[in-house]
């Protein structure tokens, strides 16, 4: 299926603008997302990471220029201009037609997941995840054919 | 400047809007593009109007294309002394000067003036135009015939040539503010805040003072314009709460947001508006991000009217991400509404602790048929959930074109939704700030707002008590299928096309006032057994005092203090005890709930007779099954 109409990627998107993304920390219980159930207030406190990772997760991002969010859940979102992430991942950024961000790696658009090799270990250790989110769709007068 | 007509140019004029002839009776009639022909309009006395001194780039700020912007005004200014020598020869010629600029002379005069000093000819006509209503309505525009511009007097030829490029009439402006009323329509559909209120049966829960006092709904969303229609009825909405990487706090390019919330309004009046703007333009950012600051704010409820299309798992660490914030914020007591989705496998609608929002068509009579427009399912991603829970109002297909909404003037959906036939279009101006719409984003705001009356009417209810009482409450759709997707049809009971059914906000608070009458009790924890006393030792027995100087009758020797046998432990007593209904005549008792907002004791619904556990279940029973309206 193919949404019929999204709301248009009209925005501005001059070469600098903000962009945001979720990162998502390590659990506490070491559990890794990746092949876990779709979370639901069951679940959720296996995935939850420990309050002291928060803190130096949230510290680290803003020492490289990062506002860093509220965490809820399992993540906090981070939001930047595009040329300090794009220095911080080492990746090229790319807005899609649907408006979503997409990495771009040699050329490629490789989802929307960055990578997190750049990053230094003492924050890699402590991250899942770090993603964009996908495109989502109004509910008003949009319907899905 | 030569702008006059000439052969082919003015045959190319007259053969558009405003070709003039003479009527039958010789009065001068005008034809309008729609064929219709209306009486000339009375020419006012004093016309305004603006000329533009000779520029220094030799460019006519009103030549045909040009367009003035930061970068090429200077080409348009003019020496101080041409502006000088102009407006004193249109005084001299005996207009009224008004200002002068650089760029600008502004000045007025009768109709008679203006064609002996530029030797031409003024017309009056009515053409339709948006007035301030939002509606379109005639007025009066003046224009030279001789020109091929719109309200352009042409100086060539006259003795203002060598000062004045050009003149420019002034014409009719009107503010842009929306009107605080919809525009009507002949169609069937739903105005706010009456219609919608009383297809959600909330009317009934205000009058008995149940309105959504004290209760805060964040709405994560495209953010929120500040439409009169929200002011002229006291709504209380606050700043705007930026989600990251969204911008503009006071804008809503798409309407989305601003429109979907007066559905909350229309359904709970009281409570207070929480917007979080997700959007950057029209594109939605970082959803999950701005959900997380919605849930900062601490708010009893977060409703969300959008979504992906999720038919199968696994999830993206993206969704569960969002997942967990959900999760999360339920489990803190927060009641999180979603819509379903228009033909979606939406998520998060099927998020399991989620309100999910649904779809019910409701004709003119007051009857139901499960909408068209709503999706409705059995999660592959979370199996056994059942989408929706229940509905709200929705339209019907093509466009869904339903409820009468407003937003930000010359928006998105002002624009997109505009003109037509319903119901393919919504009939509307495009910058009207009103566009009929719904989709299972309007039942998201409306299940929020009956969330509300219920939060207000009983706070210590938990989200997941919360949405087993709309669920019970809701009246059950019988008729029609869900969106084509699906195909679900609606049958006695609860089914895949509207869940339980039409939400029902009355029932749902006096079901919720009900629980609130029986407050449960928490388990006794058990007493700490007492430790023994060790025995006290016996007193030595005093002695007798030795006779004073004076006769003193003597004390009677103490007798030694025994020693106190020692106390016998208490025994535990049991963790838990059966609930006890509070009787009648005990005093008010004082209550906190769980989640935000609860932290204010609230005193329990018991004023009245009291009932016993058994009679407040029968009472619930009568209220969700009473056929008839209540």
């Amino acid at each position: 299926m193919v949404p019929t109409r999204r709301a248009d990627a009209r925005a501005a998107d001059p070469a600098d603008d903000v962009l945001s993304a979720m990162v998502i920390l390590r659990a506490a219980s070491g559990r890794r997302l990746a092949g876990s159930t779709a979370i639901d207030t069951t679940t959720l406190a296996r995935h939850s990471a420990a309050a002291r990772d928060v803190a130096a997760a949230q510290r680290e991002f803003g020492d490289r220029g990062f506002g860093a969010g509220e965490y809820v859940g399992i993540s906090f979102a981070i939001a930047a201009s595009r040329s300090t992430f794009e220095e911080q991942f080492g990746v090229t950024l790319a807005r899609g037609a649907d408006g979503a961000i997409q990495v771009v790696r040699e050329g490629k658009k490789a989802g929307l997941e960055l990578p997190l090799d750049r990053l230094p270990a003492s924050l890699r250790k402590l991250i899942d995840t770090v993603t964009f989110m996908p495109p989502v769709e109004l509910h008003h007068s949009t319907t899905m054919t | 400047m030569a702008l006059r007509k000439k052969g082919t140019a003015k045959a190319a004029k007259t053969s558009g809007r405003k070709a003039a002839t003479k009527s039958s009776s010789g009065r001068e009639r005008l034809t309008t593009p729609r064929g219709r022909s209306r009486a000339t309009p009375e020419m006012p006395d004093r016309i305004f109007a603006i000329a533009s001194p000779r520029s220094r780039g030799g460019v006519s700020l009103f030549t045909p294309g040009v367009l003035a912007d930061t970068g090429n005004v200077g080409n348009f200014a003019s020496d101080l002394d041409v502006v000088q020598r102009a407006a004193s020869m249109l005084q001299d010629a005996g207009f009224d000067v008004l200002q002068a600029t650089e760029f600008m002379i502004n000045f007025s005069g009768s109709r008679t003036r203006f064609e002996r000093a530029f030797s031409t000819r003024l017309v009056a006509e009515e053409r339709e135009t948006m007035k301030s209503t939002g509606r379109l309505e005639l007025a009066t525009f003046i224009d030279c015939p001789d020109t091929n511009v719109d309200g352009l007097i042409d100086t060539a030829g006259t003795p203002f040539a060598d000062l004045i490029e050009g003149v420019a009439i002034e014409t009719p402006r009107y503010l842009m503010a929306p009107s605080i009323f919809p525009p009507r329509k002949a169609y069937w559909h739903l105005s706010v805040p009456g219609d919608v209120s009383v297809g959600c049966n909330a009317d009934k829960a205000h009058r008995s003072g149940t309105t959504g006092s004290g209760i805060r709904i964040a709405m994560v969303d495209t953010g929120f314009y500040r439409h009169p229609f929200f002011a002229s009825r006291g709504y209380r909405v606050a700043a705007v709460t930026l989600g990251p990487g969204a911008t503009l706090p006071l804008k809503d390019d798409v309407g989305h947001g601003t429109g979907e919330s007066a559905n909350i309004f229309a359904v709970a009046p009281d409570i207070e508006l929480l917007p979080v703007k997700a959007a950057n333009g029209t594109v939605l950012v970082n959803t999950a991000g701005a959900f997380n600051a919605a849930v900062a704010l601490s708010p009893h409820i977060i409703t969300n009217s959008w979504g992906s299309s999720r038919p199968n798992g696994p999830l993206s660490a993206a969704d569960q991400a969002l997942a967990a914030s959900i999760a999360a914020a339920v489990a803190s007591g927060i009641i999180v509404v979603f819509s379903a989705g228009n033909g979606h496998w939406g998520f998060p609608g099927q998020h399991p602790d989620v309100i999910s929002a649904g779809g019910v068509f409701m004709l003119p009579d007051g009857s139901t048929r499960a909408s068209d427009y709503a999706s409705g399912f059995m999660s592959n991603v979370y199996p056994g959930r059942r989408v929706p829970d229940l509905s709200g109002l929705v339209g019907m297909l093509p466009g869904a074109k339903y409820i009468m909404l407003p937003l930000e003037t010359d928006d998105e959906i002002d624009r997109s939704g505009a003109g037509g036939t319903h119901p393919n279009g919504d009939e509307t101006a495009t910058n009207d700030g009103w566009a009929a719409f719904s989709g299972t984003s309007a039942a998201a705001p409306q299940l929020a707002g009956a969330a509300a009356l219920v939060k207000q009417a009983c706070p210590r209810l938990t989200p997941a008590e919360v949405r087993d009482v709309l669920i019970r409450t809701a009246r059950d759709v019988t008729t029609g299928t869900n969106h084509p997707n699906f195909g679900n049809t609606a049958v006695v009971g609860p089914d895949t096309a509207t869940g339980n059914g039409l939400v029902d906000a009355h029932r749902a608070v006096l079901t919720a006032k009900l629980r609130c009458l029986v407050v449960p009790l928490r388990p006794l924890l058990p007493f700490i057994p007492l430790t023994p006393l060790p025995p006290i030792n016996p007193l030595p027995p005093i002695r007798p005092v030795p006779p004073p100087s004076e006769p003193v009758v003597p004390f009677q020797p103490t007798r030694p203090v025994l020693p106190l046998p020692p106390l016998q432990p208490l025994r535990p007593v049991a963790a838990s005890l059966p609930l006890v209904p509070l009787r009648p005549d005990l005093p008010p008792i004082w209550i906190s709930g769980p989640g935000p907002g609860s932290s204010s004791p609230q005193r329990a619904e018991d004023s009245g007779p009291g009932f016993s556990v058994d009679e407040i279940t029968e009472l619930e029973k009568m209220i969700m099954e009473r056929g008839e309206a209540l």
